[in-house]
Order: C-alpha cells, then sequence, then structure tokens
C-alpha cells in the first residue's frame, strides 16, 4: 500500500506539479505555468519522434499479428509436438532486453555482422549495409528486431482466442471439405476478430510505452532517427536535465495513450455484450 | 479484458481442446514442416549466442557461422575471473529474489483486504490502484527517480526493490482479488464454524486458494527484476550495485578491454535464469505472459 503510493500515485502527482516548473536539477525551479506544454505541443523534434513512432508501431504491428497470426494457426492445426513448439516460439519474447538488443547489434554489426556475411557469402555483398548505424536503415532494423519479441506474444493470445473456437464449426467445415487456406481465411480469421484487433491495440500500446530494447540497440541514433515519442522523453529529462519540460511533454504523450488505451475497453464490452448472447459460460 | 483474452485454456487442456483431438484430422505434413523450419529460423539468435560463448575471439570475428569445432570455456572463465560479472549477477539476484518476495506478500495482503474486508472508501481505493494500470509507464520513469532522488535512495539496492515492487501491484493486486472473489463465503464459514481464528482462515483456507494467482505474481516479479534496464541505468551509479543487464551493457561498450567471449559468456548467464524458471513453471509463465500483454494497458 506505501509502496504504491510511494511509487505509483504520488509520482503521478509529482509528475505533473514538475511539469508546471521550470526544474533543471539544478535549485531554481520557478513556477511556468503552461508554458511547458506550450512548448510541447509547438516542439518539432517531439512530433517528429510521435511519427517515428509511428512508423515503427505499424511495422512491428502489421508484421507480428500477420505472422503471430499465422504461426498461432499452424499450432491450432496440431502439427507434430506443438505444444513444444508453443515453447519455444515464445524464446524471443521471454529474452531480457538486453541481451535481444545486444544480440541483435552483433547480428546486425556491419563487418563480422551475422547478416552482412550471409549477404556477402551468397554473392550479395553489395546489400550489406550499416542496418543500425546507416540513418535509412536504422528505424527500418530497429523495427524488424522488436517484431522479433513481439510475434510470440501476438501468437501466444491469438492462439488462445483460436482454440475457443467450438469443435463443431471446424469439424463442419471440413465436412464441406473447406481446405486449409480457406478454413483459416474464412472461419477461423472472421471468429476471432475481435481478439485480432484487441490484441493489436495492446500492442500498439505497448510499442508507445516501452523503448528499452530500441535504446540498448541505437540509444535512439544515428542522429536522433531511431528516437521514438517516450525516448525523447527520456532523452530531454536524464540526459538534457529538462525536468520539467520532460514531465510535460510525457504528460502530453501520457493523455495521448489513455486516449487509446479506452479503445479496447470500448470495444471489449461491446465484444463481450456481442458473444453474451453466443456463451453462457465464459 | 482478462475475460476476452483467455489463454488458461491454452494451458490446460480443458474440454475444448479435447474435442479438437478427437477430430484426428492430423496436421498436413507441410504445416508441420513449415512450423519448425520457422520456429528454428525464430530461435536461431539464442542458439547462435550459446555456440558464440564456447569459441575465441578470432573464431568468431573469422567466420561467425562457425560451430565451436574446438569448444572452449575460456569466455565462461575469464567472465568469471577478470570481470565483475559474479558481482552483477548477486545483486540481480538479491534485488529480484527481495522484488519477488515483496510484491507476492504486498498483493496477497491487499487483494484479501479489498476482496473480503468492507472499510469506509475500500471501493474508491480499489479504483484508484486500478487506475494506475491506466498511466503509461515512460510518464512514471523520471518523477520516480526524482523521488527516489528525494528520498536519497538512489544508487542503492532499496532504491530498486521499492520502484520494481510496486510496478507489479497494480496487476497483481487485481488478479488476486478476482481469485479471493470467486472463493465461496461458506468455506471461510465452515472454517468459523470449526473455531478457527481469522488468521487461521487466512492462511489454511484462503491462502491455498489463491496459490496459483500468487505464482503467476511471483512470475511478472521476477520478470520485471531481473530483465529491467532503463530504471536500473538511470538509478544506478556505482559499477558494485550493477544488475546484470546494466552491467552487460557496460561490459558491451568496453570491448576492447573485455573483448567478445565474455560478454556472451555474461548473456548466456542471464538468460539462463529466465529460461529455467519458464520451462519448469510453463503454465503460470504462459498464464502471466497472457496477462501482462492483455493487462498492461
Amino acid at each position: 500500500m506505501v509502496l504504491l503510493v510511494l511509487f505509483l500515485i504520488w509520482p503521478i502527482v509529482t509528475s505533473v506539479r514538475y511539469s508546471f516548473t521550470s526544474a533543471s536539477g539544478f535549485g531554481d525551479m520557478e513556477f511556468v505555468g503552461g508554458a511547458n506544454y506550450a512548448r510541447a505541443l509547438s516542439d518539432g523534434d517531439f512530433w517528429a519522434s510521435v511519427g517515428r513512432n509511428v512508423i515503427f508501431g505499424v511495422i512491428v504491428l502489421v508484421s507480428s499479428v500477420a505472422i503471430g497470426f499465422m504461426a498461432a494457426y499452424l499450432l491450432f492445426l496440431r502439427v507434430r509436438g506443438w505444444r513444444h513448439l508453443q515453447l519455444i516460439l515464445m524464446i524471443p519474447y521471454i529474452m531480457p532486453v538486453v541481451v535481444t538488443g545486444l544480440l541483435w547489434r552483433f547480428i546486425l554489426e556491419p563487418q563480422a555482422g551475422l547478416v552482412n556475411t550471409a549477404l556477402r557469402n551468397i554473392g550479395l555483398g553489395f546489400l550489406a549495409g550499416p542496418w543500425l548505424s546507416g540513418q535509412s536503415t536504422a528505424l527500418g532494423s530497429v523495427s524488424i528486431v522488436q517484431a522479433w519479441v513481439t510475434i510470440p506474444l501476438a501468437m501466444l493470445l491469438i492462439f488462445g482466442a483460436m482454440i475457443s473456437i467450438p469443435g463443431e464449426v471446424i469439424e463442419a467445415a471440413d465436412l464441406d471439405g473447406a481446405g486449409h487456406l480457406t478454413k483459416m481465411v474464412r472461419i477461423v480469421f472472421p471468429m476471432i476478430r475481435p481478439t485480432v484487433i484487441l490484441v493489436s491495440l495492446l500492442i500498439t500500446l505497448q510499442l508507445f510505452r516501452s523503448f528499452d530494447l530500441v535504446y540498448v540497440l541505437t540509444q535512439g541514433g544515428p542522429i536522433g532517427s531511431t528516437t521514438i515519442a517516450t525516448l525523447y522523453v527520456f532523452v530531454q529529462g536524464f540526459l538534457n536535465n529538462e525536468y520539467g519540460y520532460a514531465n510535460a511533454v510525457g504528460i502530453v504523450l501520457g493523455l495521448m495513450l489513455v486516449v487509446l488505451a479506452f479503445i479496447p475497453r470500448i470495444y471489449a464490452r461491446r465484444a463481450n455484450k456481442r458473444q453474451a448472447g453466443l456463451e453462457l459460460n465464459d | 479484458m482478462a475475460q476476452v483474452i483467455n489463454t488458461s485454456r491454452v494451458i490446460d487442456g480443458g474440454p475444448v481442446v479435447a474435442r479438437h483431438r478427437s477430430r484426428r484430422h492430423a496436421a498436413p505434413r507441410a504445416a508441420t514442416v513449415i512450423a519448425w523450419a520457422y520456429a528454428l529460423l525464430s530461435v536461431y539468435p539464442l542458439l547462435w549466442l550459446i555456440t558464440q560463448s564456447f569459441r575465441s575471439d578470432p573464431e568468431i570475428l573469422g567466420d561467425p557461422f562457425g560451430l565451436p569445432l574446438s569448444p572452449t570455456l575460456n569466455g565462461y572463465l575469464k567472465a568469471f575471473a577478470t570481470t565483475p560479472v559474479p558481482q552483477y549477477f548477486l545483486n540481480s539476484l538479491l534485488v529480484t529474489i527481495a522484488v519477488v518476495l515483496v510484491s507476492v506478500a504486498c498483493c496477497v495482503g491487499a487483494g484479501y483486504a479489498f476482496s473480503r474486508l468492507r472499510f469506509p472508501g475500500s471501493n474508491a481505493v480499489f479504483l484508484a490502484f486500478i487506475g494506475v494500470l491506466v498511466v503509461p509507464a515512460p510518464v512514471l520513469l523520471l518523477p520516480v527517480f526524482l523521488i527516489s532522488k528525494d528520498l536519497g535512495i538512489l544508487n542503492s539496492y532499496i532504491g530498486l526493490i521499492g520502484p520494481y515492487a510496486a510496478g507489479s501491484l497494480p496487476v497483481g493486486v487485481y488478479l488476486v482479488k478476482t481469485h479471493f472473489d470467486a472463493v465461496p463465503d461458506s468455506f471461510a464459514e465452515a472454517a468459523e464454524i470449526d473455531r478457527a481464528t481469522p488468521f487461521q482462515i487466512f492462511r489454511l483456507v484462503m491462502l491455498p486458494m489463491v496459490a496459483p494467482a500468487a505464482a503467476t505474481v511471483a512470475v511478472l516479479a521476477f520478470m520485471h527484476a531481473w530483465n529491467e534496464y532503463i530504471y536500473a541505468l538511470v538509478s544506478i551509479s556505482s559499477p558494485q550495485l550493477y544488475t546484470l543487464p546494466i552491467g552487460i551493457a557496460d561490459m558491451s561498450g568496453k570491448q576492447y578491454l573485455y573483448g567478445y567471449g565474455p560478454v556472451f559468456a555474461a548473456m548466456v548467464l542471464a538468460s539462463i535464469p529466465v529460461y529455467l524458471a519458464f520451462f519448469l513453471a510453463q503454465r503460470s509463465f504462459l498464464n502471466s505472459l497472457a496477462l501482462a500483454g492483455g493487462l498492461k494497458g
């Protein structure tokens, strides 16, 4: 209880308080009213970081939901050893974030990295590039690594929904001679569409909240090309020591996320109502 | 939301699964091949890391795809002898154990209070608890840092344990409370008739009922405390207090000093407890991963 107040509720209050001041870590802390907020809203760098976050979010979201769905469907088909497979496929998701980041830094390293060595070995050396340190490829590379981590989560949640599809439905489709592809696209997907949408929103939220993997991979560089929104707050607060301003930016971002967070709740309620008629217990 | 994303059935293999199994339609062989090929591809980075940790630096740089034909433990030996990895490991272990104990104790206590005891405003307090779930974590990072600074607990074990444990509370308390809610009142009443004291009721009747929820809380707390990077990075400044994540990141930045071997070895060492726990407590893990994904809103 005390812990919670101390480290969760009080911080929010403190954050709001700081956001109206010019705190910078050096004594002088004046009340500056809404100046920080005005600055945040007109800060081109901040909006650029939000834009990068959107690109990052879209790449990761689309690839992880699409691949996660297909992986879940393979599990759903009960491929040989699916129980083991389910565990194995979770491995990227539970890897400590620093290990993931450093590992991929070695993989994408320009000289002896795995990707470039492989490209050179098969005669495509001209494609080899400084994946994480090139301004044009950094954001894409970071997104791919993040997708590698997020796919298992999407798979787990989507599989959870697939397994609750009544067996009769699938049997009926089998009797009608539906092929696997037809079943996947025409039957399984429509039945779990509410879950897929919900999972997408949850993943989106997470991609706007965490920046640790990106930080380990690139520190937001080169030249800020991978500085996503939360990382921008972090940079302002901890590297530039602009506590007051960073808090204001954080709160603006937080409010945006709260709005985003309510979408799944509303959607879940509606989906629940719709399902209530179909399923009695659950 | 928890009821929308319900993975417990995945793990339990309840009646729904049984029905699936009865339809003895084996998956097409192609699907099996694709599935396993994909699995191999997605865990290849981990396999690569493990194999490389048994090779020497010139070998790694010469042919990064090579297998450890002449396996060497040098990386591990160096990591233990010449780097502060053992210290980092102990720090992480200490912080993690403390966080798990504190989180489980707080969640069970608070969950029980919110579920069974009615005190004025208990609903309002509970809502405030859950409301915190909606607040995005990055917004909290800075104020938590500033408060810890004011309290003078930056750069200490306590300065990590407190925020980490607090981080697992909202989801944890919610989870434990719903488990307590599901226990019928008649259980406690029966124990009362048998003249059990309130504490006995709590310990012998109620507590075993929420053991799965407590296990889930423990897993979440463990994962968070063991893997957390950013907050440790900003709040810990003395190298002898580094946790494994920031320690390893620091070592990889000093490549000219340590080379690849010990860093790879340290990365493997940092992953071992996570994967060990994962394979030992698969059920709790899959539950808590789904929950963390579903509730961290």
